[in-house]
């Protein structure tokens, strides 16, 4: 059982946004759970009109280390198997510096000032991103791989070769 | 104090009188304009924005593309459109075009040809600043130290622009003595910098980009309809100075000048290149067609706002002719021209442009200060709380030396724009643009041209090269620095070959795959690393 950001797009949906894009027949291959470090932070500094704070919702690739601010998600638990799994190997403890690091500097920015931010985590938790790994087939040309957001629907191709439906 | 003012020339001195004639509806609503944006902000953050931070950063999520696009836009207008770009208009007539072209070219310009693929290699590279950027693209701890110290030094003097543009617009508003309300704009702005407080919201920003295109788009058609039309106002700056009607200045002075044509197009448009910017990540929940739209809001609302001013000033030339100081011609038209209601809306709009972009300039130079040279190479171990010293100490010192600087010797609003504008392009534009278009750009290179191409543009001003040689500064810095990525690159490509994971990240920039190019173009980059790594995963990638 996993935490995992609510899907809003179906494997028909995610078919249906590529083959609306470009002439090419798609085929879902699998669903896919990536996994980040996600920290609420509460940003709180004392400014010209008394102390201010801030929400910041910070998602942290706990395989590539690297840090976003994200909008607002809800989540559920969602049972898979663990070949459809992304493991994380980042710990938590790594992750919550890295989210701690880029909050202070985007706030800073945002604050357009030079204060000392106090931050502290509100909620914690590892929660998996849900994709759709998507085989496209098109006329005269090598088939290929397409990533799915199931959240968003955005798409970008996956670098990875493409030999069978099922490889 | 006093004793320094009665030194000034005597277009401040100007001001001054100005401050006799000052009408008090102006003032009245020059305040309503202020309480109207601070209930906004109240209102906005009682609300719940105030509380999350997501509601500033990507608010326009919530409120729709066109307050997204007016947003974005209110931050990035500052004191050269409202005093520079006038006064190059009123003194040199239809040749200040060349620079609003540039302008208009240049944010279309840098979207096309650096905006994408440079954002994707910050993401595939992990920068967060420009700085950082540099430094991973061109590996090398002098890389950091140069550019940091260019882009801190010639950030500085843009701040300056904006207190000299801040004073005098506060002073000929409320009638104060410009070094009093020159000293009043510098602290607002700098105890604002060091203790925020407000923050503004997606709502506030809008109602200010609002009423300042409304105002200075009024201000336009005002005088146009005040000149008689555009053909009436051209006849009647015939009579005045033929040579203002000619793309060639006043007194054909740069006729046939290519030279100088090229670097003023280049500016604003090949110079926005060089200028440090921040590369954040935000992983959206919905889908993104805000953003699309947001943006041709923005290029509609350039193409609205960015030539007006020039053509204010041109028209200023017959409605106010002689003014002292013809930074001022906005100003003083606004004041002629509108209802003293509308004149008091319409200036508080910009004056909080400036401020609010002398404040963002003093945070990225604070933030470069401390982040990329202090972190870096003084204190690696630095805590947050050193850090925000660093940062407002070099705040403050700007502060005091930039507030001596505009009292005693204010040097044009136009002149210190557009000399920071060209160090800078010349400094890091072919540095960014090989960046990601040439693969054999390497560290030597790139440092090279910083450092020649800086030095270039910087003595071609101070030694005023442009007159005896018929060209500009900026175009005879970006022709240096560019020759000299080239020559430098290709002469030490054995000894400092690029490294391959640069490579290949720029190969990932154009990825050439079987994949349609419709389906290319619309694919989000946001998602490459998590596809980077579920591709290495199932045996592709890296």
């Amino acid at each position: 059982v996993i935490r995992a950001i609510g899907t809003a797009v179906r494997a028909s949906e995610a078919v249906a946004i590529l083959e609306a894009s470009a002439p090419v027949s798609a085929e879902v291959e699998r669903e896919l759970f990536y996994p980040f470090h996600w920290f609420l932070l509460r940003s709180s500094a004392k400014t010209l009109f008394g102390t201010s704070a801030l929400g910041v919702s910070c998602l942290v690739d706990a395989r590539r280390r690297r840090c976003a601010t994200a909008d607002p998600f809800e989540t559920e638990d969602r049972v898979v198997t663990p070949e459809n799994i992304v493991e994380p190997t980042l710990a938590e403890s790594d992750g919550l510096r890295i989210a701690e690091r880029y909050a202070s500097y985007v706030v800073q920015r945002r604050r357009s000032a030079f204060v000392r931010q106090h931050l502290e985590v509100v909620e914690q938790d590892l929660v998996y991103k849900p994709f759709w790994i998507v085989h496209c087939r098109q006329e005269r040309s090598r088939p290929f791989r397409m990533l799915v957001d199931g959240v968003t629907g955005g798409f970008y191709p996956l670098p990875a070769p493409c030999l069978s439906v099922n490889s | 104090v006093d004793r320094l003012y009665l030194g000034l020339p005597a277009a401040l001195q100007g001001l001054g009188e100005r401050r006799r004639t000052l009408n008090p509806t102006v003032v009245t609503f020059l305040v309503l304009y202020y309480i109207v944006v601070l209930v906004i902000g109240i209102w906005a953050m009682r609300r719940g924005a105030g509380e999350d931070l997501e509601g500033y950063l990507l608010g326009g999520r919530n409120v729709g593309p066109l307050v997204t696009a007016l947003t974005l836009q209110s931050t990035s207008m500052s004191g050269y459109m409202f005093l520079g770009a006038g006064a190059l208009s009123y003194t040199q007539g239809y040749w200040g075009l060349w620079f609003a072209a540039g302008d208009i070219g240049g944010g279309v310009l840098n979207l096309s040809i650096l905006g994408r693929r440079m954002r994707k290699l910050s993401q595939i590279m992990g920068s967060l600043t420009s700085i950082e950027y540099l430094e991973n693209r061109y590996p090398s701890p002098a890389t950091r130290l140069i550019a940091a110290s260019i882009s801190v030094f010639l950030l500085a003097f843009y701040v300056l622009a904006q207190f000299i543009a801040g004073g005098k617009g506060l002073a000929l508003v409320t009638g104060l003595s410009y070094p009093l309300a020159l000293f009043i704009a510098l602290a607002i702005i700098i105890l604002y910098t060091f203790l925020g407080g407000y923050l503004a919201v997606a709502y506030t920003d809008f109602f200010q980009s609002l009423v300042m295109v409304v105002g200075v788009v009024w201000i336009l058609v005002v005088s146009i309809y005040h000149t008689g039309g555009l053909t009436a106002a051209n006849l009647k700056i015939a009579q005045v100075d033929p040579t203002l009607l000619s793309v060639w200045g006043k007194g054909l002075g740069y006729e046939g000048q290519w030279g100088v044509v090229a670097g003023a197009v280049a500016v604003f448009s090949i110079g926005y290149f060089g200028w440090p910017h921040v590369v954040t990540r935000h992983m959206a929940m919905q889908r993104p067609s805000t953003a699309r739209m947001a943006g041709a809001y923005a290029t509609l609302w350039n193409l609205l706002f960015v030539s007006s001013p020039y053509l204010v000033g041109i028209l200023a030339i017959v409605i106010l002719p002689g003014l002292d100081d013809p930074e001022l011609a906005i100003f003083r038209i606004a004041q002629e021209l509108l209802p003293p209601a509308v004149t008091g809306i319409v200036m508080a709009a910009i004056m909080a442009a400036i401020m609010s972009t002398a404040d963002s300039l003093l945070l990225q130079t604070g933030s470069i200060a401390s982040r990329d040279l202090y972190e870096r190479f003084i204190n690696p171990g630095a805590s947050e709380r050193q850090m925000v010293w660093v940062s407002r100490g070099l705040v403050l010192a700007i502060g005091v030396v930039g507030y001596f600087v505009a009292l005693v010797e204010p040097p044009a609003v136009f002149d210190v724009v557009i000399f920071a504008t060209s160090v800078l392009g010349s400094a890091f534009a072919p540095a960014f643009l090989c960046a990601v278009w040439w693969k054999k750009a390497n560290t030597p290179g790139a440092i090279a041209s910083m450092v020649l191409g800086a030095a270039t543009a910087l003595i071609w001003q101070v030694a005023g090269l442009e007159a005896q040689t018929t060209f500009h500064p900026m175009a005879a810095g970006i022709l240096a620095s560019t020759v000299t990525i080239v020559v430098v690159s290709l002469a030490t490509q054995t000894v400092a070959p690029v490294a391959p994971h640069i490579v290949k990240a720029m190969e990932e920039t154009v990825r050439l795959r079987p994949i349609p190019p419709e389906m290319l173009s619309m694919s989000d980059f946001a998602l490459h690393p998590e596809a980077e790594e579920i591709g290495s995963m199932m045996g592709g990638g890296e």
